[in-house]
C-alpha cells in the first residue's frame, strides 16, 4: 500500500513542481500496472487502488473527474489480462517492458489532448514524456529481473 | 515459477474492474452538470494536501527565485555594460566639448607678436616685440613660443615692448618638476643656457623629467611647461647642484612670440 501511497505522493510532487510546465510522469501508474504484473493476487486491489487514485488526481488537478480514474483502471484490466493470458514461457522481461509501456500510451494521449497545445508542440511533449518514461520503464523491468532472481533461489 | 491466472479468479477480478470503469464513467457523465458538486470534495482534496506539497512549493518558488535572480543578474551586467559605454561615449563627449572651448578660451588670451629687435650683445637675454600698451600688455606676463615658456614681459611701451628670456641670468622663474613635484628655481646663464638651481640636496632629479612654473608666482600661471632636464648637471658655490635644461622653445629661430595675456574671455 505504501508503494502506491509514495508513487501517487511523487507524481503530485512533480506536478506541483513544475507548475504544468511539462507533463510529469506517470509513476503512479507505472506503480499500478508493476504490482498488478508481478502479483497476481492484487488484481482487484490494483482496479480499487487505481480507481481512487485517479479519482483523487483529477479532483487534484484540472480535468475531469472520472477520467484518469477510468484509463487507469482500464489500463490495469488491460495489461493484467494479455499478461496472464500468456503462457509461463511468454511471460519474458521485454514483453514485461512492452506491457508497462503500451499501458501508458493511452492516459498519454488523453493528457497531450487535454493540455492544449499545437501539433508541432504535442510531438516536442511527447517525446519529452517518453524520455522520461522509458528510463523507467527500464528500471521497472531491472526490478522485475531481480525479483525473478529472488523467487528462483 | 509463476501460477497462471485461474479462470474464476479472473472473473471475479473483470466484474472489479468493470463496476470501477462503469462508475468512472458515471462520474465523466455528470462531470458537466455537477461543477458545483465536484468543487466541494476537490477543495478538501486540495486543503488536505496543502502541507504534503508545501516542499514541492517551496522547491518550486526557491527554483523560480533563483531563476530569476540569475536572469535579472545576466541582465543587470548586460545593463552595466551598455551604461559604461554609453558614460565612456558621454565622457568623451564632453571631453572634446571642453577642449574645444579651452581652446577659444585660450587662442582669446594669447596676443602674437613678432620679434623687431635681438641684439647680438643681449642675444640671449633680451627682445623686442612689436606690440604694447594698446594690445592689453603688460609687464611680467609670459611669453611663449609653442606653448612653452620662454621669457616674460619686462617693459611695455606704447606700440612695443621688451621681453627677458629664460636664457638671462637675469631672470629667475619659480618652477616645479613634474615627476617629482620638487620645487626650484630656473634661470639662464647669458650663454643660451638655461640651468634647475635650489633643488634641495638629495633630490633624485632624472634625464628627462619635465619642468614647468609654479603655483609661487602671481604673475605667471602655474603649470607653463619650460622644458626637459638634460641629465647634465654643475656644481655652483655652496655645494649645490644645478640641472641643465633643454627648453621646449627654441630659442636660434625665434622670430615670433605669444604673450598669455590675464583676459579670458568665455565663449
Amino acid at each position: 500500500m505504501m508503494t502506491y501511497f509514495m508513487s501517487w505522493y511523487i507524481q503530485d510532487f512533480l506536478r506541483v513542481f513544475s507548475s504544468g510546465h511539462f507533463l510529469v510522469p506517470e509513476i503512479f501508474l507505472l506503480a499500478l500496472l508493476y504490482i498488478a504484473l508481478v502479483d497476481e493476487e492484487k488484481g482487484v486491489l490494483s482496479f480499487w487502488v487505481g480507481f481512487i487514485g485517479g479519482l483523487l488526481w483529477d479532483l487534484r488537478w484540472p480535468g475531469v473527474p472520472g477520467l484518469s480514474s477510468g484509463v487507469y483502471v482500464f489500463s490495469v484490466l488491460m495489461v493484467r489480462w494479455v499478461w496472464f493470458s500468456l503462457p509461463s514461457s511468454g511471460r519474458t522481461v521485454p514483453v514485461f517492458g512492452l506491457l508497462l509501456w503500451s499501458g501508458h500510451l493511452l492516459i498519454t494521449f488523453i493528457r497531450l489532448l487535454m493540455w492544449g497545445l499545437r501539433e508541432q508542440e504535442i510531438l516536442k511533449t511527447f517525446v519529452v514524456q517518453q524520455a522520461v518514461l522509458i528510463p523507467m520503464v527500464m528500471l521497472a523491468c531491472l526490478l522485475y529481473v531481480w525479483r525473478m532472481n529472488q523467487d528462483d533461489v | 515459477m509463476r501460477r497462471p491466472l485461474k479462470g474464476n479468479n479472473f472473473s471475479g477480478e473483470l466484474i472489479h474492474g468493470l463496476i470501477a470503469i462503469a462508475i468512472s464513467l458515471l462520474l465523466l457523465a455528470f462531470a458537466p452538470r455537477a461543477g458545483e458538486v465536484y468543487r466541494i470534495p476537490a477543495d478538501a482534496v486540495g486543503k488536505f494536501l496543502y502541507y504534503p506539497e508545501y516542499p514541492a512549493v517551496f522547491l518550486n518558488v526557491t527554483f523560480r527565485k533563483l531563476s530569476l535572480w540569475f536572469t535579472e543578474r545576466a541582465s543587470l551586467i548586460s545593463q552595466i555594460q551598455s551604461l559604461s559605454r554609453e558614460n565612456w561615449l558621454l565622457k568623451v563627449a564632453a571631453g572634446r566639448r571642453k577642449v574645444a572651448e579651452e581652446i577659444i578660451v585660450l587662442d582669446s588670451s594669447i596676443v602674437n607678436t613678432r620679434v623687431t629687435l635681438r641684439s647680438p650683445e643681449n642675444w640671449w637675454t633680451e627682445i623686442r616685440l612689436n606690440k604694447g600698451q594698446e594690445n592689453g600688455l603688460k609687464p611680467g606676463l609670459p611669453m611663449l613660443q609653442d606653448g612653452y615658456l620662454i621669457g616674460r614681459l619686462s617693459r611695455v611701451e606704447s606700440g612695443y615692448s621688451w621681453g627677458d628670456l629664460i636664457t638671462s641670468p637675469s631672470l629667475l622663474i619659480p618652477v616645479v618638476v613634474d615627476q617629482t613635484r620638487d620645487l626650484g628655481v630656473v634661470t639662464g646663464d647669458g650663454q643660451g643656457s638655461v640651468w634647475l638651481q635650489y633643488v634641495p640636496e638629495g633630490r633624485f632629479i632624472e634625464k628627462g623629467m619635465t619642468v614647468s612654473t609654479a603655483l609661487v608666482s602671481e604673475s605667471l600661471p602655474p603649470g607653463l611647461p619650460i622644458g626637459m632636464v638634460t641629465g647634465e648637471t654643475r656644481r655652483l658655490s655652496g655645494d649645490v647642484d644645478a640641472y641643465k635644461i633643454q627648453p621646449g622653445g627654441d630659442f636660434v629661430r625665434l622670430y615670433t612670440v605669444e604673450i598669455l595675456t590675464e583676459e579670458k574671455k568665455k565663449p
